[in-house]
């Protein structure tokens, strides 16, 4: 990875001043809804630890619950480091198991789906948001997302699934960012070093199924999107690093056959003002 | 002359009066002027109770420090973001003015950002109240309309440049863009303008790098010091504190003399903490005094210089 580290290098991360932009916001944005409380999703992953860590200095450890919500299929380790980073930030650890919920509808849908890893991927991700906001209704919290930039630009994630959260701190970072502001607040090595993965089968990992690492999707991204590097630079650029150049249509790809995932639903205009279109206000709209 | 309902004056106002740029800065010397920066944080597109906590703070700030000039950031009144609310928002001068604000004016010199309506128009404005009156509103020029920035779909350009009189002499307003263009910062210089009140709404930005601070931050202060070690104005910079819409503003406050020194808020406080410094008009008649390019600028040259350039490239 020397080479193409010589020919698309990572810019270093200044976690503090990441920290200090995150955590003001972060806090800003849920106290100005009149709400004090976030909700997070922990999977075991470094994403959503670095979320909660986040969240505990925003709020303080008092106002954020960590809910675990395994399926059956879920790796003990999994279970064992969502633990782990609930007891650094000093909250307690809420299990919902879905396993019942899943598999009633997997047994139950006319249609099947069970065989599917894909659609099953997806099921399990939506249960786990209707956990997460029914839990957020009953404890008048907001969910917090914990899906990092690099994942929400490729469209690795479930639409209305673990895509969907009411304010993401993590969402503006790359892979790269979220390691080193990770290993920034001290968060374990077992946790920042272990293969990323949705767990959704026994030696399931990102990388494997995206068929590219993170460190080269996050050089062609950064490139790409933040430096505005159009296609032909990054081709010759991987040239120079004896890679083919082609590798980098996957990333591209990807971004464009997702877009959809980052936008509102599609509405089709007939009126003079149309949401989003002519009815263009802030979310913050009184806030 | 007059265009679409605006007054548009011409460039260089004063003109005239540039051979007194070496003059003293302001009229009385033997005080010090106490500005207080106010990282303001409004509701978005809730006027009336932007007003309330924009009077409040004036209050807060008279009862603690007694400041002579209380300096408000961009859209003070209204918020940022507004999109849409930019219409409901935008308000008449003196009309919408609150008259207790007014009169509070004659305690202090209050410079605020609102969205102003005229004709018809919405322009992106700062205004300054001192002793019961409106003495004067900077219409915002260079508007934003790229990245994160919507400003042109919502605001209409201003078309002028003025300076006012104000408790620390001859100053004007650029609004954040503004003074990303140099030419309207000469063009002050050349007027006779010695202070420039820059109040913003940057959105904090740019993390890759091992500086203590973001780099739109960076760039702000970079290109103060340039504009007041060249044309040997003072300048005082205000972002707006708090967040819209998952858009975070630093609520940095800073203060820079032409001898390159700049007063910045500490780090240690927080966003909406509001930032004192007391200007001393003979330390900076001193600073001004001891001189930099600017003693050396030659204005006819300058346009000669830039007509030439002109009639070059258009040819």
């Amino acid at each position: 990875m020397s080479e193409i580290n010589n020919v698309l290098p990572l810019p270093p991360t200044n976690s503090k001043i990441a920290l200090n932009i995150i955590i003001r916001t972060f806090k800003n944005e849920i106290e100005k809804t009149g709400l004090t409380r976030a909700v997070i999703g922990l999977s075991g992953g470094i994403d959503s630890a670095l979320t909660l860590f986040l969240a505990a200095r925003a709020l303080g450890s008092q106002n954020v619950t960590a809910v675990f919500m395994p399926y059956k299929l879920t790796s003990p380790l999994s279970r064992e480091h969502a633990l782990l980073a609930a007891n650094m930030c000093g909250i307690k650890l809420l299990e919902e198991d879905i396993t019942k919920m899943a598999d009633s509808y997997f047994n139950t849908a006319s249609f099947g789906s069970d065989n599917d890893r894909l659609r099953k991927g997806n099921v399990l991700a939506r249960l786990r948001m209707i956990v997460l906001y029914d839990y957020s209704v009953f404890t008048k919290s907001i969910v917090a997302g914990t899906s990092n930039k690099s994942e929400i630009l490729l469209g690795y994630g479930t639409l209305w699934g673990d895509m969907a959260s009411g304010v993401n701190p993590v969402g503006d970072l790359y892979k790269f960012q979220v390691y080193a502001i990770s290993r920034h607040l001290g968060i374990p090595d077992d946790i920042v070093q272990k293969a990323p993965s949705a767990d959704l089968w026994e030696g399931q990992t990102d990388e494997g199924e995206l068929k590219m690492t993170y460190d080269f999707i996050d050089r062609i991204l950064y490139y790409w999107i933040d430096l505005g590097w159009n296609k032909e630079r990054i081709y010759t650029a991987l040239h120079e690093a004896g890679q083919d150049p082609q590798t980098a249509d996957m990333v591209f790809n990807r971004v464009m056959a997702s877009q959809y995932k980052r936008k509102m639903p599609l509405i089709i205009k007939v009126s003079e003002k149309t949401i989003d279109r002519e009815f263009r206000y802030p979310r913050d709209w009184g806030m | 002359m007059k265009q679409d309902g605006q007054i548009f004056l011409p460039l260089y106002i004063d003109r005239a009066s540039y051979p007194k740029h070496l003059s003293i800065i302001a009229n009385n010397m033997n005080q010090a002027l106490r500005i207080a920066f106010i990282p303001f944080f409004p509701r978005l597109g809730t006027t009336p109770e932007n007003f309330k906590k924009i009077e409040d703070t004036i209050n807060i700030c008279l009862n603690e420090k007694k400041p002579d000039i209380i300096f408000f950031p961009e859209l003070s009144t209204s918020g940022y973001l507004l999109e849409n609310l930019t219409f409901s928002s935008a308000l008449s001068v003196p009309d919408d003015i609150p008259g207790s604000l007014v009169k509070l004016s004659h305690k202090v010199e209050i410079h605020l950002g609102l969205p102003l309506i005229e004709n018809g128009r919405i322009f992106n404005a700062h205004i300054v109240i001192l002793n019961g009156s409106i003495v004067h509103v900077h219409r915002k020029i260079y508007l934003p309309t790229y990245g994160l920035f919507d400003e042109g779909r919502y605001f209409t350009p201003g078309a002028s440049l003025s300076s006012y009189e104000g408790k620390l002499g001859k100053s004007a307003i650029l609004i954040c863009e503004d003074a990303f263009h140099p030419a309207l910062v000469y063009s002050l210089y050349e007027s006779g303008v010695k202070h420039l009140f820059v109040p913003s709404c940057s959105p904090a930005r740019g993390i890759n790098h091992n500086e203590p601070f973001t780099a739109s931050y960076m760039a702000w202060k970079k290109r103060l010091e340039v504009y007041s070690e060249s044309f040997g104005i003072f300048c005082y910079y205000q972002n707006r504190g708090g967040s819209e819409d998952g858009v975070y503003f630093d609520g940095k406050s800073i203060f820079v003399s032409p001898n390159m020194t700049a007063v910045e808020k500490d780090t240690k406080k927080q966003n909406e903490d509001i930032f004192y410094y007391d200007v001393n008009l003979q330390d900076l008649s001193a600073a001004y005094q001891r001189g930099g390019p600017f003693h050396d600028e030659n204005f006819d040259l300058n346009h000669r210089l830039f007509t030439l350039a002109g009639q070059k490239n258009r040819t």
